[in-house]
């Protein structure tokens, strides 16, 4: 399955609202997004817990309907598609892995690799996959079910899924926040490499660190884009962070 | 690989990692189909209604009187003579003028016993062993010693004589037509086939003599000509000769075992009706079930659309784990099927519903029927409930498991409404229908009521939680805080345990109590009808009239009356109610002793009820417009039309009523032809006890002869062999295994996934035993809801069940109310207190960290 080669990019948010619930406990997720994703880079999203970052990227890939505003994902809007479109739509173009609870429980490594292509209707091309485990380190643990797979494991497995199917986008919520640093490390080197292949990837992070792998950094607080960051550094994206700490606590203080 | 197979792949990869889960679904179609074969096989029994004749098995065409009443409104519709309808002797001329009939060999059978030291061995129909010697061609029986039997001789079958001793040449008592007689043994002989009934051949000069039915035979054999086939000489019987019924191959038997025809009917109907609701009781349970494991794998599934699976793809994907259960589960069941089909059967018959005769039948048709049924109703019920996986959003993926809120959809709630307001119809029709008809109606109440309350489960429970909070936080302390706090909040978990067990409730109280009710009207009706201080009956089959003339004579007797019972219709002026016969009793005229018939004589007098007379109950005469004085046209349990004066008005009860005849009208037209009862009053100013001691002096020459008091009245009279009390009886055993197994899958499940809600309880303080009082105090209550509910549902059934005869209140065993209480418990606590304990298996900090609620 040919990646994005065109230079527009793969998802398109334009001025996306997200409210949960109604009346009184409703939550306003996302007031207001837009931004683009360009093909071939890799983006971090970070902020503060409850500014929206998850919300954004469910939004992002079809997994959750905005309540208005529109999301363009290869080149398709979203708005209207049923369940059964979204899915089809996802299975060719977009690839997630949460923050745990990735892999069905049922289903061996090898499996649970294969499954979205497999669910597509397609022949997975079996030299890839392989490939893509042992890239992950795998290679010896494909028979294994998730249960027997440690946290970092099982999350590198989950990345190996969302790369097999060569999917436009790759979206990652929190892909190394359950692994110690060695793993993480090795993650992150992996998913740079594959955006030096010319894979788009967006990711949700709370470390710096982390965020100091990828070509653009964007900020939310309170469901809203505060700033972007280019090819940014451990250290400015410390600062930012707590900078934006900073100012919510004053303006806390002021009322 | 196309995605339908990843889809059936990825279904039997979940069933093998989660085996036990499959487990309630594996058993609940097991039994069900199991059920299903057994229904097939009592279908498919009374269809083929084979009986294969014995005694009658030589002759290759046996041809009989009509044997079934052709309803005078409904071309179509017979409904079967209770009695042997017989064939008058011009007719069996004619068959025998038929081209290809070689001989015709006639058959008459009267009450001959067989007597060592004056009591009678042998009961039941096989009283009926007196034939010609004619007629033992008809059964292949060939002389093993000795001759034909002369006037005042006898030849004794072979089975009946090796077992006795007795050989040709020896003297034997007998109880011919009730009376003792000496026959000389002439022979002895051996049926071509194995015939279980005992023969007793007489001279046809004796035998026409001894025959009740005078210038009438019960069945003729044919047999063909040299090179005719019997099929076609059976057919051309048919047409040349109007009114009567043609019989050959295994289709003999119901002329020669009489109740064969009459146990189609029952058989039909315990079949359809028990089928019927073992469909519906298994479709509510593998909903509930595949319900359950949805609501489980609520994550699994999320993920699963997450992945890329569309909706239709999870759908199918339950849908695939359900059949592959149920088709495993279902082919298993075909092997109890068969084992509780013939039990069934076996139990049929112990209970006289169905002759010992009837062969059960239960092939590869019946398997494949269960089979095909249960499939059918496993995969549209999975259809239904998989609807729910199918809607799980992706973003519940990542969701902590929510607790679904306790507001079922309108769409349910109108559901509820309509089955709520169909129980009522059903319960107020039934009111209004004679008892007979009640008693199928009443069933369905029951199901339309649960499905009710499974509809609306949820809401009940919250606003049980909600009115009777209070009441239970101060009844049950402190723990029963937070147990009505999770009924409240868990309503839809609770709701579907509450399910099975108000089902339970109401199909067991509801089917056994209005049967016992029903019965005991029917019992208290046939009684209450007859008043008599001392009952005479006999095991050799009759009563004679010298015998009564004997009993008339003794001194002390107020009035004898022999009893008769058949049943028969009225056919004209006709009610078009001819599906359901009326019951006839024949009891003498009244005489200056009065009468043993207990019910008033509103108009008209009972010292008419002689000859071609009969009287009626005053509801059927206003009913078809009937005076005293008029004519009417009844037909008898045998067939024969009979024109009667109506001489007099009966206030009789409601339901069970009886036409009431004189005794010998009636008793010409019944199989045996004589009576086997006699009814005796006592004079004024005697004892009924030293009147049952002076009959007892008085008749002790007589063979077979019991005397008894009132109470021997019922003993013959067999309520119980009611079809409708097994189907009952079967309805409620099956309400509560189906009850006990959903419920405790529901509860087992539900308690264990809150594994991690009883962690943070103990990390909050509480300690085991206090979380297990919390957990009994919930399954408390969903007990007791789930009985009053099932209590107020069954009162549906039981209360229109109760008015319809006269009752008002309904009567029935009090153990089985408490068995029923008793049993709800012994489902919800024992699995809560196992379910509990391997939940706190672990520490409170290793729980609270596992996925789940």
């Amino acid at each position: 399955m040919p990646t994005m080669t065109s230079v527009e990019s793969p998802v398109q948010l334009d001025a996306v609202h997200k409210t949960y619930g109604s009346g009184d406990s409703a939550v306003e997720a996302l007031a207001g997004v837009t931004v683009n994703f360009p093909a071939g880079t890799f983006t971090a999203v970070m902020g503060p817990s409850g500014s929206g970052k998850s919300t954004l990227l469910h939004c992002a890939a079809g997994l959750d309907k905005p309540t208005s505003g529109s999301v363009r994902l290869a080149g398709t809007d979203l708005k209207g598609k049923s369940e059964t479109q979204l899915t089809v739509l996802r299975r060719q173009h977009v690839a997630f892995v949460f923050q745990s609870f990735n892999l069905m429980p049922a289903l061996n490594v090898a499996q649970n690799v294969t499954l979205p292509t497999l669910l597509a209707g397609r022949e997975p091309d079996q030299a890839w996959v392989d490939q893509v485990i042992a890239r992950v380190g795998l290679a010896q643990r494909v028979k294994h079910r998730p249960g027997e797979l440690s946290g970092g494991q099982q999350q590198r497995v989950a990345i190996a899924r969302a790369l097999a199917g060569r999917p436009a986008v790759v979206f990652a919520d929190e892909p190394t926040g359950a692994l110690d640093t060695t793993t993480a490390l090795e993650v992150l080197n992996l998913m740079r490499e594959l955006v030096s292949a010319g894979q788009t990837i967006v990711m949700v992070t709370h470390d710096p660190v982390a965020a100091s792998f990828a070509d653009n950094v964007l900020f939310l607080v309170d469901g809203q884009i505060v700033t972007q960051m280019a090819t940014p550094s451990v250290e400015a994206v410390a600062s930012t962070l707590a900078h934006l700490g900073a100012q919510a606590k004053q303006a806390r203080g002021q009322r | 690989m196309s995605s339908r197979r990843v889809v059936f792949n990825l279904a039997l990869a979940s069933l093998r990692y989660r085996a036990a889960a499959s487990l309630a679904s594996f058993v609940a179609i097991l039994i069900g189909c199991g059920l299903l074969v057994a229904c097939a096989g009592l279908f498919e029994t009374a269809i083929l209604l084979q009986a294969q004749p014995q005694r009658l098995a030589a002759a290759p065409v046996v041809v009989g009187g009509s044997s079934a009443f052709k309803l005078p409104d409904e071309e179509s519709q017979v409904v079967p003579y209770a009695e042997r309808a017989g064939l008058p002797a011009d007719q069996v001329a004619k068959i025998a003028a038929v081209p290809g009939v070689q001989r015709v060999v006639t058959d008459v059978s009267f009450p001959a016993v067989l007597l060592s030291d004056g009591t009678p061995t042998g009961t039941g129909t096989s009283v009926l062993s007196g034939h010609g010697w004619d007629s033992a061609a008809l059964g292949g029986y060939v002389l093993r010693e000795g001759n034909q039997p002369a006037p005042g001789q006898v030849v004794l079958d072979a089975a009946t004589a090796d077992a006795a001793g007795i050989k040709a040449g020896s003297n034997v008592d007998l109880a011919v037509d009730g009376r003792k007689q000496t026959f000389t043994v002439a022979g002895v002989a051996e049926p071509g086939r194995t015939v279980r009934a005992p023969a007793f051949f007489f001279s046809s000069g004796d035998a026409q003599q001894f025959s009740p039915h005078q210038g009438r035979f019960d069945l003729a054999g044919v047999f063909p000509s040299e090179g005719v086939d019997a099929g076609e000489l059976a057919a051309r019987i048919a047409e040349q000769v109007p009114g009567v019924s043609v019989l050959t191959g295994d289709e003999r038997g119901s002329a020669e075992f009489l109740g064969v025809d009459n146990s189609q009917l029952p058989l039909i109907l315990l079949a359809a009706v028990f089928g019927g609701m073992v469909l519906v009781v298994m479709a509510l349970v593998v909903s509930a079930t595949i319900s359950l494991t949805v609501r489980q794998r609520q994550q699994e599934l999320a993920l699963l659309r997450a992945t890329g699976a569309t909706p239709k793809q999870v759908h199918r994907m339950v849908l695939a784990e359900t059949m592959a259960v149920g088709a495993v589960a279902a082919v298993c069941g075909v092997v109890l099927g068969s084992l509780l089909g013939s039990q069934i059967f076996d139990t049929s018959v112990s209970l006289g519903i169905v002759p010992d005769e009837l062969v059960f039948q239960q092939d590869i048709i019946a398997f494949a029927v269960g089979i095909v049924a249960t499939l059918a109703i496993v995969y549209t019920a999975a259809w239904f409930a998989a609807l729910a996986a199918a809607r799980a959003r992706p973003i519940q993926a990542l969701a902590e498991a929510s607790i679904p809120s306790a507001k079922v959809n309108p769409l349910r709630r109108t559901g509820a409404a309509v089955c709520g307001i169909a129980t009522v119809l059903l319960a107020g029709t039934t009111m209004f229908m004679p008892a007979d008809t009640a008693a199928a109606f009443g069933g369905p109440a029951v199901l339309t009521g649960a499905i009710a309350v499974a509809l609306v489960g949820p809401e009940i429970m919250a606003y049980v939680a909600d009115r009777f909070g209070p009441f239970i936080r101060r009844v049950g302390g402190r723990d029963a805080t937070l147990a009505v706090i999770n009924s409240r909040a868990r309503a839809v978990a609770f709701a579907a345990a509450l399910t099975p067990i108000t089902l339970a409730t109401a199909v067991a109280l509801g089917n056994v109590y209005s049967e016992t009710t029903a019965q005991k009207a029917q019992i208290a009706a046939y009684a209450g009808q007859l008043q008599a201080d001392v009952v005479i009956s006999t095991g050799s089959g009759a009563i004679p009239a010298d015998e009564l003339q004997r009993i008339r004579s003794t001194p002390g007797v107020g009035t004898a009356s022999p009893l008769v019972t058949s049943s028969g219709w009225i056919e004209q002026p006709y009610d078009g109610n001819g599906s359901d016969p009326l019951r006839l009793m024949g009891v003498a005229a009244e005489d200056q002793g009065g009468t043993v018939l207990a019910t008033a004589v509103t108009e008209g007098s009972l010292k008419n009820l002689t000859g071609d007379a009969v009287a009626l109950p005053q509801a059927v005469a206003e009913n078809l417009e009937i005076k005293v004085g008029s004519k009417i046209t009844m037909r008898l349990g045998d067939g024969t039309q009979a024109q009667v004066n109506v001489v007099a008005l009966l206030d009789s009860p409601s339901s069970y009523a009886s036409m009431v005849l004189p005794a010998d009208l009636l008793a010409a037209h019944t199989t045996s032809g004589l009576p086997a009862q006699v009814l005796v009053k006592a004079a004024e100013g005697k004892d009924a006890s030293d009147l049952v001691s002076a009959l007892t002096d008085q008749l002790k020459d007589w063979p077979g002869v019991s005397v008894g008091d009132d109470s021997a009245l019922l003993q013959n009279f067999q309520a119980g062999a009611d079809v409708e009390a097994l189907i009952n009886y079967l309805l409620a055993v099956l309400a509560i295994a189906y009850a006990a197994i959903a419920a405790v899958n529901t509860l087992a499940v539900a308690v264990l996934a809150r594994r991690r809600e009883f962690g943070v309880q103990r990390l909050a303080g509480a300690d085991r035993r206090q979380v297990r009082r919390m957990l009994f105090i919930e399954g408390g209550i969903v007990a007791v809801v789930g009985l009053v509910l099932g209590i107020v549902i069954s009162l549906f059934t039981v209360l229109p069940m109760a008015i319809t005869t006269g009752e008002i209140i309904p009567s029935g065993p009090v153990w089985v109310f408490l068995a029923v209480v008793v049993a709800v418990f012994l489902i919800v606590w024992p699995v809560t207190a196992l379910a509990a304990r391997l939940a706190m298996r672990r520490s409170p900090i290793e729980a609270v960290a596992l996925p789940g609620q």
